[in-house]
């Protein structure tokens, strides 16, 4: 699909978001949510953007197909290529092509991300016939069909069901539903679980699992809890304070972190076959990003902090140098080193 | 839902009561049936009191009321105490169907101006436009009907003739017809209904259009519209179909709810360009003392006003699923 001539960093990278700078105003100031971002989703894997809340996983995620809120939000640099093209520079037709055919998006809370006064069925058609003729009959027995894709009960009944009238976790596989309707080569899933019962967690996780391996597609995946990235993704990057910090395949990151951050997060989970006790924590909280510190923004609370580091924001680079992890901390080396 | 609007009805009826009593009492206070026979010299006090014998007023309050109740509720209005004895109802029919037209017309024409321009508005936060609208909606809100009215027929009826230098008035200024007209005539009847409706309407546009501006601000920032947009739905489509639709049905309650609140501005209305509905009816026997066409005027509206509430919660229902009540799941409504 790669248009001849147009230049990508890797033949097979799908998603590039380079440098990336999103601002968003708020009642205490102008806030960096997404503070010079850059990474690549390649063909068929599962990235996961891992963070804690308030990090600027979810506005990177808005960026990407131009959703942050209009008066707010704005993208102040960078770029988000799909396919070698910039979204960020795309007109609203093209954008339009785009949203829900080619990057389609699942959001966090299915109850107020679907729309309260339409029947769920109908939803799903609206996003088949908005990129597609369809007729509305085919489309109906299309939503229906993705319905029990998706692992709902008597699908044809339930298409004519309003949100409310469902279940939270059958509220977000109607969610899925939608969103790889039409297949999507890229599909981003901002929490998809966050709101859901534990138990209820796992199955849509499962479906969300099963449907990505039927589908040609990629995933982006959102997420502020490990498990899940251990279970699911490939790849993932670690976002803190609006910058990553770590990116790498899910096995190197955990097997060895090499940012400060990640390690305190890693070891601050609660494993099944850990002595009882107390779980370590990261000491003090997030920075306030309406006026981060200038250098790195972990810095206050790490322990292998110097001046450098708080002074000079540090690179990302390859650690090891051989390695398919980057990292932004001066002190790589020595993470996990003793 | 049969059985919500069963209920509700049933609430309907002791407050229609309430009303129609102390409507009763209150009008037999400001108004003796007999005071024409008493200022009468040539009636003599037997007379009269067959009178009153005949008409019952003799007895106790409430069996006066139960009676006329009766009446009222069987469709039998009785005949007018003042106007020679003729029957009651023509004159109400005549007023009611004059008072529905005009409301009509105000009302779908405030709702398709209103509505409108609270949806530019919302979607134009802070731009010109929606600072314009603002400023418009206060004076709206702020000019009394009576001086708007009286503004209008100045405007239409002479100064605008008077300046582009052309005979008669632009508009007439009162009634329904012009003098002379026989029988039903459509344009004339409309160039007659513009001035009051205009009148009607500034304040209801006004009002309108805040409502739905606030409305739609607090939709269009839900998730489910970021979920439209991210669908790749055109834009109209997002606000129209995803945006107005969620907006009009808080909207579509209140506007219902306050066809209660038109009756001021309706009497005023009618007195200002003597259109005869059922203010200038209500102004008319309240005047004249002839309590038996106020009485009917005053319930025939308490009733449609009621009417008009429950159809609004009735389409609370149908506009918004969450709100198709089963027992358990009752919203709290105001009556």
């Amino acid at each position: 699909m790669n248009a001849p001539g147009v230049r990508s960093s890797s033949a097979a990278t799908l998603l590039s978001v380079r440098n990336l700078r999103t601002e968003i105003d708020t009642e205490n100031g102008t806030v960096t949510a997404a503070d010079g971002v850059s990474l690549d989703l390649h063909g068929d894997e599962v990235l996961a953007v891992v963070g804690e809340s308030g990090c600027g996983k979810t506005m990177l995620a808005l960026s990407i197909l131009g959703l942050l809120p209009r008066r707010t939000g704005r993208i102040v640099d960078g770029q988000v290529l799909f396919r070698g093209e910039d979204l960020t520079q795309a007109t609203p037709a093209r954008l339009r092509e785009i949203r829900g055919a080619e990057i389609a998006m699942i959001f966090q809370d299915a109850l107020t991300g679907l729309h309260p006064l339409q029947r769920v069925g109908d939803q799903i058609v609206e996003m088949i016939r908005a990129h597609e003729p369809a007729r509305r009959d085919a489309a109906r027995r299309r939503a229906v069909d993705l319905l029990d894709l998706v692992g709902i009960p008597d699908p044809d009944r339930r298409a004519e069901s309003f949100p409310h009238e469902l279940s939270g976790g059958m509220r977000q596989r109607v969610m899925i539903a939608m969103a790889v309707a039409l297949d999507p080569a890229v599909l981003i899933a901002d929490e998809p679980t966050t709101a859901l019962d534990v138990t209820v967690q796992a199955q849509v996780l499962e479906t969300l699992a099963r449907i990505s391996g039927d589908l040609n597609g990629s995933i982006l995946l959102i997420t502020h809890d490990f498990g899940v990235v251990a279970g699911f993704a490939d790849r993932v990057a670690v976002m803190y304070a609006g910058r990553l910090v770590e990116q790498g395949p899910v096995a190197e990151v955990y097997g060895r972190p090499r940012h400060p951050y990640t390690a305190g997060l890693l070891a601050s989970m609660p494993r099944i076959d850990d002595v009882p006790g107390r779980l370590p924590r990261i000491a003090g909280t997030p920075p306030n990003l309406v006026s981060p510190p200038p250098g790195c923004r972990f810095a206050p609370r790490c322990s292998l902090a110097g001046d450098i580091c708080r002074e000079v924001p540090p690179e990302t680079r390859l650690w090891p140098p051989d390695g398919g992890v980057t990292v932004a901390c001066h002190h790589a080396e020595q993470v996990g080193a003793g | 839902m049969i059985a919500y609007a069963l209920r509700r009805l049933a609430i309907t009826v002791p407050v229609l009561v309430v009303i129609s009593f102390g409507t009763f009492w209150a009008a037999g206070q400001i108004s003796s049936p007999t005071a024409q026979l008493t200022l009468n010299p040539r009636i003599s006090p037997e007379t009269k009191q067959a009178y009153v014998e005949l008409l019952g007023l003799d007895r106790p309050l409430h069996v006066q009321y139960g009676k006329w109740l009766g009446n009222f509720v069987t469709g039998d209005f009785g005949t007018s105490l003042v106007k020679n004895g003729q029957d009651v109802w023509p004159f109400v029919e005549r007023a009611l169907a004059n008072t529905l037209l005009l409301v009509a017309a105000a009302v779908s024409l405030s709702l398709l101006i209103g509505l409108a321009v609270g949806t530019i508005s919302a979607i134009r936060q802070g731009s010109l436009w929606d600072y314009g609208s603002v400023t418009v909606s206060f004076l709206g809100i702020s000019i009394p009907v009576f001086w708007l009215g009286l503004m209008l027929q100045l405007f239409f009826g002479l100064y605008l003739a008077n300046w582009l230098g052309v005979g008669p008035p632009l508009l007439p200024t009162a009634g329904i017809y012009s003098p002379g007209q026989q029988g039903f005539d459509l344009l004339d009847r409309v160039r007659h209904l513009v001035l009051p409706t205009l009148a009607l309407s500034l304040q209801l546009v006004a009002v309108y259009s805040r409502y739905m501006r606030a409305s739609m601000l607090e939709v269009m920032s839900a998730d489910y519209i970021r979920t439209a947009r991210s669908k790749g739905l055109r834009e109209s489509r997002v606000v129209v179909r995803h945006g107005m639709r969620s907006a009009l049905v808080p909207v579509t309650t209140q506007v219902a709810i306050d066809i209660g609140q038109l009756v001021g501005g309706l009497i005023v209305t009618e007195r200002v360009f003597q259109y005869p509905g059922m203010g200038l009816l209500f102004l008319d026997s309240l005047e004249g003392g002839d309590y038996t066409i106020l009485l009917p005027t005053v319930m025939i509206a308490a009733v449609v006003v009621f009417a008009l509430n429950l159809v609004a919660d009735l389409l609370y229902g149908v506009l918004d699923p969450r709100v198709r009540l089963g027992r358990d799941r009752r919203v709290a409504r105001n009556v």
